[in-house]
């Protein structure tokens, strides 16, 4: 299976470099010399010295400020000494720490004042002091790390615990408004519905008046007794009426029944009238007809009189008859009375009998009144009392919420004051990381560089570039190639410094040999890119020199990056080798050691780390491009 | 120049130069699959500029230059079938001959059964089997340019470009770089050859062409330059030495004769291209008698191609550094 053709391209130049004796004996021993001899010479703290010296006035009647200086002493990097005991007062010893500071006989100052635990507890911040000696960067920034770090972590375990005590009394509080909160609208309802059946009852019982009721009642007593009476007077009146109607029947037909025979023979007179008329009236002007006719007609108006005598005699009948029905009617009526009468008498004799009944029950109401009335009471008593807790909880919630949260969060402030002692400390933990970049930036630069010039004025590197295989994996070759020597020194300088001069690390070894690589990368593309703008191995080598030593310098390896003009520091800022010294420095001296509690700090040292190596890892790949880019177009121009 | 689908490099037009200094002035060739074209010129005629332009490690001016039907601007589509043996042996003395041919392999997209079979195949060729645990930096000069040629042929390339291939060997390897040479063409590839030896020109190459001062002045077989530089009528006279004014004036009073078609002539040697060649040598052998010995040596013969190189660029092989190899 054949690998990609820069694989081949990275063993053929790593093949000829190790056949050459002297490079390899020089790629051990050259980082080795040199860490070796500027890492004596620098020495340091480290973890050799011993800590960092540090005085302390812990003047604190409480317990925080133990708590701090325990936690300082148990990170092993402080050499603590504690002056309470030396100093009367507290303005004394801190202004002996701070003085020492300044000479340089110590590094560190903290001063605790005697109200430090006080301040917190009440909710307000305190200040602690700390004198730092500025000439260090490196006591500086590991000083203020582990400070800040102690400072989190107190405060940390302050603010939780009293934002815990808040916790748990809303938390009561909440339980019990919950309670009442059931209670109270269920309450209010009952009072409600009491409140209407009150009233109503009350109405009833106001319009209840008992005396009335017996003054009715006899009145009424006294009414059914004259209607009876008057019962009995219509009765008698009917019937004589009754009597005389019923003459008065007995006469109409018998006038009807003479009338009836009257009208008979008025018909028979008629008849023969009518019959005369007929005989007579042959002859129409005869007198006998005219008295005929005067015969018939006088029979007919007889007839017609009797007639009416007849139909008034039988309408004197029929009224006779309706008078019968209406007396009939009116004596029906009069029965239906007495017996209303008679109702209304058990009635009223019922009434009689229930009307004390009323006033009993009159009063049972009154007292049933009166025991809601004190129900209703009681419940204004409990919605009183719930009135007055929820005043008390706001209280206290006015309370806790009346402090400034930032006191709370961050009881213990930092008031940092600098000096700058100008006393000459062994710097190993400084110096370190600017000798790696060194070394390593000048092999970086030069091995692949000086590799192309020679591959190239001798010839063979055209060999390579008429080969189908292109420039990219030419290039990367080499790039890994340069890259693995690199990395092999960066070992033997790492083996060197952590076991002979005591430097340790802090973070992840891999995170360091990232940053390594990357910074190393970039610096491997910068040689090659110069490579290919020279022509000979001597301007390459001092164009690398030219661009190397003021890199290093402005790196802040040899001069603290804080010490350069801000115009140089920002337009340094982002140089691979700048990029690079810093993320190492970060990682190895920070670190992620949870047990030291530095999360918070290394938290946002490593994003400044993952900020870094995420530009060294774009200006590699952009320098990389361009040397690719640059070799293929000088190759073949 | 008309297309040909035999041709398997086609040059035109092609100018090249470097800032004001101009290398290539319109050069146009072709070849053939299967033969080989010497590019025959004095150092500075631009034949390594042709030659790398033809490789793809430089780009013309203008005008093109077509090899296996891709312009060579683009050479990267027919780096797998096109090899270049350096004029110099370009690998790395520090690995072994083996190692050197497994890495180049590689290079070529060649697998390891690709590699073990063409390099054992070469190495058996050129002679070099014993030699692959050597490192290149131990071999001896004639072994270093077989070495060199091993590495551009383990790809087997249909079209070979060659600079300068026995500069500086002895008779012997020169002569088994030839037979090498031509065993190539008769297994089919196409040599495209740059020299400044006139005798490895006539007997390597099936064409030549010569160039001068960026331009081909003469493009053909060898019989075909013969008879552009005149053939059976071209007369070769010497003058004395060290008469630079006699030989001038010779060549003034030739020129206005009616039967000399042109007149080449430098450092003592003359040509003279004639329409008669009775009557041209019946007036130098005239001058040759009467002229005090102003003619040192007079030959009608068929020129060589020293001679038309001479005649095609006024200038002998030796005034522009060439060491004559008898062959």
């Amino acid at each position: 299976m054949s690998l990609p053709r820069f694989v081949y391209v990275f063993a053929k130049d790593m093949r000829l470099f190790f056949r050459r004796r002297t490079s390899t004996l020089f790629i051990v021993l050259s980082p080795l010399l040199i860490i070796l001899f500027l890492g004596t010479l620098f020495g340091g703290y480290g973890k050799v010295g011993g800590g960092l010296p540090t005085a302390v006035c812990n003047y604190d009647v409480g317990d925080a400020g133990n708590q701090y200086v325990q936690l300082l002493k148990d990170y092993g990097f402080f050499k603590i000494t504690d002056y309470r005991a030396t100093f009367a007062n507290f303005q004394d010893c801190e202004k002996f720490a701070e003085l020492n500071v300044g000479k340089g006989v110590f590094a560190v100052g903290l001063a605790y004042p005697p109200d430090f635990t006080q301040r917190i507890t009440d909710g307000d911040s305190s200040t602690l002091r700390v004198f730092i000696d500025n000439s260090k960067p490196s006591v500086r920034e590991l000083g203020e790390a582990y400070i800040k770090a102690v400072n989190q972590q107190v405060s940390t375990r302050i603010s939780s615990e009293f934002i815990l005590q808040v916790w748990n009394r809303l938390r009561e509080s909440d339980k019990k408004v919950v309670e009442l909160q059931k209670n109270v609208p269920l309450a209010i309802s009952n009072l409600e519905k009491l409140d209407t059946e009150l009233s109503k009852l009350r109405n009833e019982i106001a319009q209840l008046d008992v005396s009335a009721i017996e003054a009715s009642k006899n009145q009424l007593r006294q009414s059914i007794n004259d209607l009876r009476m008057l019962g009995n007077s219509a009765s008698a009146t009917i019937s004589e009426i009754e009597s005389s109607l019923s003459s008065a029947a007995a006469a109409v037909d018998e006038a009807d029944q003479k009338a009836q025979l009257a009208m008979n023979s008025l018909n028979s007179v008629i008849d023969s009238t009518r019959f005369i008329e007929y005989y007579v009236c042959v002859n129409p002007s005869a007198t006998e007809c005219q008295q005929a006719h005067n015969a018939y007609s006088g029979a007919l108006n007889a007839g017609s009189q009797v007639n009416i005598v007849m139909i008034k005699t039988r309408d004197t009948k029929t009224a006779l008859l309706n008078e019968n029905y209406a007396v009939s009617t009116a004596k029906s009526r009069l029965s239906e009375m007495n017996q209303k009468i008679n109702e209304v008498d058990a009635q009223l004799a019922v009434l009689e009998q229930n009307l004390p009944r009323v006033a009993e029950t009159r009063q049972n109401a009154l007292t049933k009144f009166d025991e809601s009335h004190g129900l209703v009471q009681n419940i204004l008593v409990q919605l009183r009392d719930l009135q007055a807790y929820l005043a008390e909880t706001h209280e206290q919630i006015v309370y806790f919420t009346s402090k400034d949260p930032v006191n709370i969060v961050v009881p213990i402030r930092l008031d940092w004051a600098y000096s700058f002692s100008w006393t000459v400390y062994k710097e190993i933990d400084f110096f370190i990381y600017g000798i790696i970049a060194i070394i390593l930036a000048m092999s970086a630069l030069l091995l692949p560089a000086v590799n192309l010039i020679r591959e190239r004025a001798s010839g063979v590197f055209m060999r390579n570039l008429i080969t189908p295989t292109g420039a990219l994996s030419i290039v990367l070759g080499k790039h890994l190639g340069a890259l693995f020597l690199i990395g092999i020194e960066f070992a033997i300088v790492w083996l060197a410094a952590s076991r002979y001069l005591g430097v340790t690390l802090s973070g992840p070894f891999e995170a360091v040999l990232a940053a390594v690589l990357l910074m190393s990368s970039a610096f491997v593309s910068t040689g090659l890119v110069i490579a290919s703008l020279t022509k000979s191995e001597n301007s390459a080598i001092l164009a690398i020199i030219t661009i190397t030593i003021p890199l290093i310098f402005v790196s802040g390896v040899i001069v603290p990056f804080e010490f350069m003009p801000p115009a140089v520091q920002a337009a340094t800022s982002y140089l691979p080798s700048t990029l690079g010294i810093n993320a190492v420095k970060l990682i190895s001296l920070y670190g992620t050691t949870p047990s030291l509690g530095l999360q918070s700090i290394t938290k946002l040292q490593l994003n400044a780390v993952d900020y870094a190596m995420l530009f060294l890892a774009a200006e590699a790949i952009a320098l990389f491009a361009l040397s690719v880019i640059l070799i293929e177009w000088k190759g073949r121009k | 120049m008309a297309a040909s689908r035999e041709n398997v490099v086609e040059v035109s037009g092609l100018f090249k130069g470097f800032g004001p200094l101009k290398v290539l002035n319109g050069i146009e060739f072709f070849a053939r699959e299967g033969e080989i074209v010497g590019l025959l010129g004095p150092s500075g005629s631009g034949k390594t500029t042709l030659l790398n332009i033809l490789v793809g490690l430089e780009k013309p001016d203008s005008g093109t230059a077509v090899v296996l039907g891709a312009d060579m601007r683009d050479a990267a589509r027919v780096r797998r079938k096109t090899g270049f043996v350096p004029q110099n042996d370009l690998f790395y003395d520090d690995l072994t001959t083996w190692e050197n041919i497994a890495y180049f392999g590689r290079l070529y997209g060649l697998s390891s059964s690709q590699i073990r079979e063409n390099g054992a195949g070469l190495l058996e060729r050129v002679g070099l089997a014993e030699k692959t645990r050597t490192r290149a930096g131990e071999l001896s000069g004639g072994q270093r340019k077989r070495l060199n040629f091993i590495l551009s042929l383990l790809h087997s390339p249909r079209v070979l470009f060659v600079d300068e291939p026995t500069v500086g060997l002895d008779p012997v390897t020169r002569r088994f770089i030839w037979k090498f040479l031509d065993d190539l063409r008769k297994g089919g590839a196409t040599i495209l050859m740059t020299t400044h030896y006139m005798n490895e020109a006539e007997i390597v190459c099936d064409r030549i062409a010569i160039l001068d001062k960026g331009a081909i002045v003469m493009f053909g077989t060898f019989e075909e330059l013969k008879r552009q530089a005149g053939g059976k009528n071209l007369i070769k006279v010497r003058t004395r030495p060290g008469n630079p004014e006699v030989m001038r004036d010779l060549v003034a009073i030739m020129e206005d004769l009616e039967f000399v078609d042109a007149v080449t002539a430098s450092e003592g040697t003359i040509f003279v291209r004639t329409s008669d060649v009775d009557a041209a040598t019946e007036y130098l052998y005239r001058i040759l008698k009467e002229g005090g010995e102003i003619i040192h040596l007079m030959d009608v013969t068929e020129p060589t191609l020293e001679d038309v190189f001479f005649i095609a660029t006024g200038r002998k092989p030796e005034q522009i550094g060439d060491v004559r190899v008898p062959a």
